[in-house]
């Protein structure tokens, strides 16, 4: 079998009495009525390019930076520490002296939990 | 790029890009026909082809709006219902399906003659003789009579590859449609004597 009568062979061999029965053909066109709900919408023809959308990302972040509030720039000699010490320890001892030690606070509320649980017979 | 597309055609697939679904109709009608003559051939039973056709339908109309004339319509459809096909070769059969295979390994005697008549058809033996790309490579190119290009487009393999495989897929058939005609012919021999 030479090349060309192969080649006339392959075009005209395939059955032409297979057909879609009309019952598939309605098979098919309600799946595809059913899925129009779900169809993907048009497009709109045009497409924005990598470069163009890296500008439009570089000109917004420039914009917002503008926008931003100035931070507080930070002091290049930082201060002594011996005298931050120093001011921190003046305050500290001006602080009232009646005022509530928190531990004697805690012991006092112990207690009143302890009587409370002794008068409802709980054992701590 | 454009390729050559009956004006006609490209009305309808505009309509249909639009959601008419009787534009759609019109495509479906013109082009079930030849897309399940190509699944029923490609497929391993006839349940999947008929799945597959109406999934690349289904798909087609879902997806038509990002259509671009690039290539021909056909070829578009056609990659889809390869697609398709394909995911569903992929999954395993159901019960019903393996008794369809079963049965069909002991076919009546007017599935035999149907057998008969067929045994010989060159897209038989393609079918029993190339692998998948390669039988729908030629299918595409002899049959559906798409350019070397657009196979290509549809089975995802580039130009060169699609030459050597024709070529080489000729020679492989031509090879045994000769065995087959050679083993006919001494079948027939040994029954006349």
């Amino acid at each position: 079998m030479n090349k060309e009568s192969l080649q006339q062979l392959l075009r005209s061999a395939p059955d032409t009495r297979v057909s879609v029965s009309a019952r598939q053909h309605q098979d098919i066109m309600r799946e595809v009525r059913l899925s129009n709900a779900t169809r993907k919408q048009p497009s709109t023809g045009w497409t924005i390019p990598a470069w163009g959308a890296g500008m439009a990302a570089t000109a917004m972040a420039v914009f917002y930076m503008a926008q931003a509030p100035q931070l507080t720039p930070i002091p290049a000699v930082p201060e002594k520490t011996g005298s931050s010490w120093a001011a921190l320890e003046q305050k500290l001892a001006a602080l009232p002296q009646e005022a509530a030690i928190p531990e004697t606070e805690l012991e006092k509320e112990l207690e009143r939990l302890k009587s409370d649980l002794a008068r409802f017979g709980i054992k701590s | 790029m454009t390729v050559r597309q009956p004006e006609s055609e490209l009305i309808l697939i505009d309509r249909a890009q639009q959601g008419s679904v009787d534009a759609f109709e019109k495509l479906v009608f013109k082009y079930q026909d030849g897309l399940y003559r190509f699944l029923l051939a490609r497929a391993h039973n006839r349940a999947d082809a008929e799945d597959a056709l109406q999934e690349a339908f289904v798909a087609a109309y879902r997806y038509l709006p990002s259509y671009r004339p690039r290539y021909r319509f056909s070829t578009w459809l056609f990659t889809i219902a390869i697609r398709q096909l394909g995911r569903l070769s992929k999954r395993q059969p159901t019960p019903e399906e393996i008794s369809e295979t079963v049965s069909c390994e002991r076919p009546g005697p007017e599935q035999l003659g149907i057998q008969a008549e067929q045994e010989h058809s060159i897209w038989r033996t393609a079918r029993a003789t190339l692998g998948d790309a390669q039988f729908t490579a030629m299918w595409l190119f002899y049959v559906e009579d798409m350019t070397v290009a657009e196979v290509g487009a549809a089975i995802k393999r580039p130009v060169s590859w699609v030459k050597v495989n024709l070529m080489r897929s000729r020679q492989r058939l031509g090879r045994a449609l000769q065995l087959d005609n050679s083993e006919h012919s001494a079948t027939v021999t040994e029954v006349a004597l």
